[in-house]
């Protein structure tokens, strides 16, 4: 699914699709790129330096655009990049290639190590460790002046030989631009899989990630490593094109430069990186402005931007691109309007899209739930059937959504215990449960808003792929196997609901009826053995409600059990095989959705009627 | 070593570690209402110390009249500040960290603006009045009156500080914004009108520091940056939003910078005291004086 | 429809959050010295209409006027100086302070002198004779019921001319929701508007001189008690069409 750099066209067109905008830039900057280094030897260390950091930002946008962690260190990854290989070459006679894998292994093991508080630690703790941890790098630059030539630097840094040649000027360049190349293949096939959305989620909210069984740490410890290894090995061609490696290169500013470039040039972008550093890098020296307002620009132009284009550039071209394409679509979706009408499908066939999978029952014996002096929860215990369709309803804080919070591991319990599949599974993460097959959605929906649908959908399959990173990111072909075969199950699922003629849109342009819908399709292609729904007909309209039905009758077909809150009573009577009544945390009463409504006591918890 | 050479390192310790703090109280004082932690808070101090070089040793204003003059003009940046780069990005729910970025890019701004005005040299500031640079003996103690004049008045700002938060009806607002925004609106208590004199009130706060501070660390533009990261791992290391234990944390972090400095290299300083904030908030997440549930860690 | 001396009037109003609308077209008004209940099941709408009205919330279309005052024109925390008074469902008190400093704060906005707010502690403390030795207490050590009462306390002490109660006897023995009730009928007696959000219907009723009925997001049926006891309304509104007759 080329997410950035392809068209939005509908796949039913039959008509060549227009190469988009950022297809068109991306293409004459790399074009001009070349051509201006062709031209002479002062633009050619120009582009040379610009490549080196097009390739050192694209592993930044890795871990700052994509999965929203800001980092202040790059500049001083690069730096020690750019020492190693400086030191192995001089000091030790390495030749280049061992130089820049060295590189870029002690890049990625500084930015692993820097990366560890990460894992525990909010935003803005980790963008000052990192502040401190530049400082300290440029401070140690000094120290181990026996080691790293002090204020001097070191001299001499070998050009990389290929096949007994030395390759300077324009071959140099151009291996800077091969490798920025390759690496910008690999980030597609890595950004338009499960680990690229795995990372997406992460920006958004560890939330989301974690109720589809995304290991949250261990994605995180990756995003570091990568992006250390990629400034790393930037780091390497640096040292080699520069020739002289000192420390005035590495002040703060130069991470500075990095977070803008990437803030600016559009962060979670493939294209990002290389406008960003054409815009205000390459322009800004080529037009010979003056270099001493050089960071006052920057600045200025950093709160402009995080003010009023927090997208950046590659974000403002790729609405373009989005309007464009809606346009020719003929279905005018620009974002917050009026809900469109939900494409009448033909409604398929009961058919499941999915396969059969064994349910799994839910035992919940004395749940007690307390939170600071109230008690959500007082001595709950329930039985849901392998397979059956098993409804919640109850007034205002009855702990209706604490009880789909408790079995989904999001609150551990005060007391009591819970199994599922027999297993106990009390006190367990959500991240854990997930493993087992359990899926859930939220009372508001938690799709990746600037995903497509069918690719949100997809995402629920995250438990099921098989293939590995590598394996991903070189479009192996297990990897391509397992996408197409996913991609046409989300598809189905996307019919059953009724919006396969969206499939490639943006999920924040669908209303919110249809991103529940959406979201439920998502659990399901996961394969649940146990699906927990909180309030899925809220805010339906009654096309939506109808859609609605026919995804609980593929549930059924499916054999995954359901546990559903719900309020709309008709729903409940049509779907449910038992009911649960739960008022101020306590079961009211049991059975069948006959027995339960008809019941005097449950009317009077409802209506405090006396009639 | 000897008792003089350690109580001098000690000494600097708890002088360096006052500092610290109330650079840590100043980013708490916007931090209450908003759960932003500035970015630019240093470079606020180092404004608060430049222009009481440009006004108290270039222009000759009496020490009383320049510092109420500096505390004036670096609150209304402050205030400059919350209006550009805050308020509208703590207002967007979607990207709820935009001010990280916004903040920062006010500060990059700041700092080099203040480069071309004024160089980066570093530069003389008269001491607090009655006290002075010249070190006195006391047995083994040797002291600066004008260290013992920035001790002590940190530790009395600090007390105003609190009992502000705990004995004016506006400070008790400001934790009521903290503690539930949409309660506080509902009270009549407006956050935005609170979070702009948070602001402004931070910069006052950050210029008395660098007015107090400058003497001793002399003033230059490029001591914003350093004492960002140290107030910082005070606020690690005592907990986000506790003055007192910023004041404790500070103090602590002072003598163990100054301790260190026998043996260590600044590069391996810096290394050492990144690795006890990361120690304390592996064992801590809250810091020690932080409550559980306040901030979001 | 609506009377133009209404002390609260929406029309047409809409509230939702982001593109989600929950509230669609709801007219309503309260009198001045007026008793409503508004009146609905479970994610019908009800707090979400009442956030509309103090201005927590941006209502995407209609309009609303607190006396003169336009509420859409206006954010919440001005509407509070003008009589307007909204008790959030969940005992919205600040814990961490006490229960002194809560009512202090409900004054924030008054303009009063030390003497005269003191009288006006000691006046809403009359009503809630309970929470009178507690000054001192930290608000989150109170138990349910206080902070409930605290809460409504911290609204009646800035002297209101229309209060707006989200479920107040929410998670309270059925006792202290008669306490509850008493106290605001003591309220309305002194010339307090009040507009009552309940689920617990027929004390609601009891109590007030209208309601309104809200399904899904819209307002389905409105009248005194008397013209709603007599039709089931109110019940198909919290248990759906479906249902048949409940046995008793």
């Amino acid at each position: 699914m080329n997410h950035s750099i392809a068209s939005a066209a509908p796949r039913s067109g039959g008509s060549l699709p227009l190469p988009t905008l950022m297809l068109v830039i991306s293409a004459l900057l790399v074009l001009g790129g070349i051509a201006a280094a062709l031209s002479g030897a002062y633009l050619l260390l120009l582009m040379t330096f610009a490549a080196v950091y097009v390739l050192a930002a694209m592993g930044l946008n890795l871990l700052t655009g994509y999965a929203g962690i800001v980092s202040i260190a790059h500049g001083a990854l690069v730096c020690v990049g750019t020492y190693a290989t400086a030191i192995a070459t001089v000091r030790y006679g390495w030749g280049f290639w061992p130089s820049m894998l060295l590189s870029a292994l002690v890049g990625m093991l500084f930015s692993a190590v820097l990366g560890l508080p990460a894992l525990r630690l909010s935003s803005w703790y980790f963008v000052l460790i990192t502040i401190a941890f530049s400082l300290a790098v440029t401070a140690m630059l000094n120290d181990l002046r026996s080691f790293t030539g002090g204020y001097g630097g070191i001299v001499g840094v070998a050009k990389p030989s290929l096949m007994g040649l030395k390759v300077d000027g324009f071959g140099l360049f151009s291996m800077v631009v091969i490798a920025a190349a390759l690496l910008w293949w690999v980030m597609h096939n890595v950004m338009n899989s499960r680990m690229g959305w795995a990372l997406q989620s992460i920006r958004e909210g560890d939330v989301r990630a974690r109720a589809n069984g995304v290991s949250t740490a261990r994605l995180r410890l990756f995003a570091f490593s990568f992006s250390g290894a990629i400034a790393g090995l930037a780091g390497a061609f640096y040292a080699s094109a520069k020739g002289v490696v000192t420390p005035e290169d590495f002040s703060f500013d130069f991470s500075i430069f990095f977070l803008f470039v990437v803030v600016l040039g559009g962060p979670g972008r493939l294209a990002g990186p290389l406008l960003g550093v054409a815009a205000f890098y390459v322009l800004p020296e080529m037009l010979g402005s003056l270099k001493e307002y050089r960071m006052i620009a920057y600045g200025v132009g950093l709160l402009i931007f995080s003010v009023f284009l927090p997208e950046g550039l590659a974000g403002a071209i790729a609405a373009f691109d989005e309007r464009r394409a809606a346009r020719r679509a003929g279905t005018a979706t620009p974002r917050g309007a009026a809900p469109a009408p939900a494409v009448a499908a033909t409604r398929s066939a009961p058919a499941a899209p999915s396969e059969r999978v064994a349910g799994m029952g839910v035992a919940l014996r004395d749940l007690v739930k307390q939170f600071d002096g109230v008690r959500a929860l007082d001595g709950v215990s329930l039985d849901v059937s392998p397979g059956s369709i098993h409804v919640i309803v109850g007034p205002n804080g009855s702990g209706k959504t604490t009880l789909l919070n408790m079995i989904s591991g999001f609150y551990p319990p005060t007391g009591g215990s819970i199994r599922i599949d027999g297993t106990e599974v009390t006190g367990r993460g959500p991240t854990s449960i997930a493993r087992m097959r359990v899926q859930r959605t939220f009372q508001t929906p938690k799709l990746l808003g600037d995903l497509t649908l069918l690719e949100n959908v997809r995402f629920g399959g995250y438990v099921r792929e098989r293939a590995s990173g590598v394996e991903l990111a070189l479009r192996l072909p297990r990897a391509r196997r397992e996408a197409r075969e996913l991609d046409a199950e989300a598809l189905r699922w996307l019919t059953l609901v009724g919006l396969a003629g969206r499939a490639d849109e943006r999920a924040a342009s669908l209303p919110h009826g249809q991103q529940r819908l959406v979201e439920i399709a998502r659990a399901l292609i996961g394969q649940p053995r146990l699906l927990l729904l909180d309030e899925p007909a809220a805010g339906l309209s009654m096309g939506e409600l109808d859609e609605l039905g026919d995804l609980m009758r593929a549930i059924r077909q499916m054999g995954t059990t359901l546990i559903m809150v719900e309020h709309h009573i008709e729903l409940v009577a049509d779907v449910a095989d038992s009911v649960t009544v739960l008022d101020q945390g306590r079961i009211l009463a049991q059975g069948t959705a006959e027995q339960v409504f008809n019941s005097a006591e449950v009317v009077r918890a409802y209506t405090g009627a006396r009639k | 070593m000897l008792l003089e050479d350690l109580l001098a390192l000690l000494v600097t310790g708890l002088t360096m570690g006052a500092i610290y703090a109330m650079v840590a109280v100043s980013f708490n004082v916007a931090y209450k209402p908003t759960n932003v932690f500035n970015m630019a808070q240093g470079e606020l101090v180092m404004l608060g110390a430049m222009f009481a070089w440009a006004l108290m040793t270039e222009k000759h204003l009496p020490w009383a009249l320049g510092i109420l003059v500096v505390i004036v003009i670096v609150a209304a940046i402050g205030l400059f500040e919350e209006r550009v780069a805050v308020a509208t990005l703590i207002r967007r729910p979607s990207n709820h960290h935009g001010w990280i970025i916004s903040t920062l890019a006010f500060s990059i701004i700041v700092i080099n603006v203040c480069d071309r005005v004024w160089g980066s040299d570093a530069q003389v500031v008269p001491p607090v009045p009655g006290a002075t640079l010249d070190t006195v003996q006391w047995g083994s103690l040797t002291f600066s009156t004008q260290q013992v004049a920035v001790i002590l008045i940190a530790a009395a700002s600090i007390a105003v500080v609190e009992w502000v938060y705990g004995h004016t009806l506006a400070g008790k607002a400001v934790l009521a914004v903290a503690e539930d925004r949409d309660a506080a609106r509902l009270n009549g208590i407006s956050p935005s009108r609170l979070t702009m004199t948070s602001f402004a009130l931070a910069g006052a706060y950050a210029a008395l520091t660098g007015v107090v501070a400058a003497p001793l660390l002399l003033a230059s533009t490029t001591i914003g940056l350093g004492l960002l990261v140290k107030g910082f791992m005070v606020l690690a290391i005592g907990g986000v939003g506790s003055n007192w234990g910023a004041l404790a944390a500070g103090l602590m972090l002072g003598c163990v910078e100054s301790i260190s400095s026998v043996q260590l290299t600044p590069g391996y300083r810096q290394l050492l005291l990144l690795a006890v904030v990361l120690v304390v908030l592996l064992v801590r997440p809250f810091g020690l004086f932080g409550r559980r549930g306040l901030r979001e860690v | 429809m609506s009377r133009p001396d209404a002390l609260l009037r929406a029309e047409q109003l809409s509230v939702g959050y982001g593109i989600v609308p929950v509230v669609q077209d709801a007219t309503l008004q309260v009198g001045r010295g007026e008793a409503v209940a508004l009146l609905g099941a479970n994610g019908a709408g009800k707090s979400t209409l009442l956030k509309g009205l103090s201005g927590l919330l941006k209502p995407s279309s209609g309009r609303a006027f607190f006396g003169d005052a336009d509420i859409l024109a206006s954010s919440a925390e001005a509407l509070v100086p003008m009589g307007l008074a909204h008790v959030a469902e969940g005992r919205r008190i600040f814990r961490r302070e006490t229960v002194m400093d809560n009512l202090l704060l409900g004054m924030y906005r008054s303009r009063v002198s030390k003497g005269e707010a003191q009288a006006r502690i000691d006046e809403v403390l009359q009503l809630f004779p309970v929470l009178r030795e507690k000054g001192a207490l930290t608000a989150g050590g109170l138990s349910g019921g206080q902070q409930q009462m605290l809460a409504i306390a911290q609204a009646l002490v800035r002297r209101p001319a229309l209060v707006m109660l989200d479920e107040p006897s929410l998670g309270l023995a059925p006792n202290l929701v008669d306490e509850v009730l008493q106290t605001l009928a003591t309220i309305r007696s002194r010339g307090v508007a009040v507009l009552l959000v309940e689920q617990v219907v027929e004390k609601a009723l009891e109590f007030v001189d209208h309601a309104y009925v809200l399904q899904s997001g819209r307002i389905i049926a409105h009248g005194t008690p008397a013209e709603l006891a007599a039709t089931d309304v109110v019940r198909r509104a919290y248990l759906g069409e479906a249902m048949p007759e409940a046995a008793t």
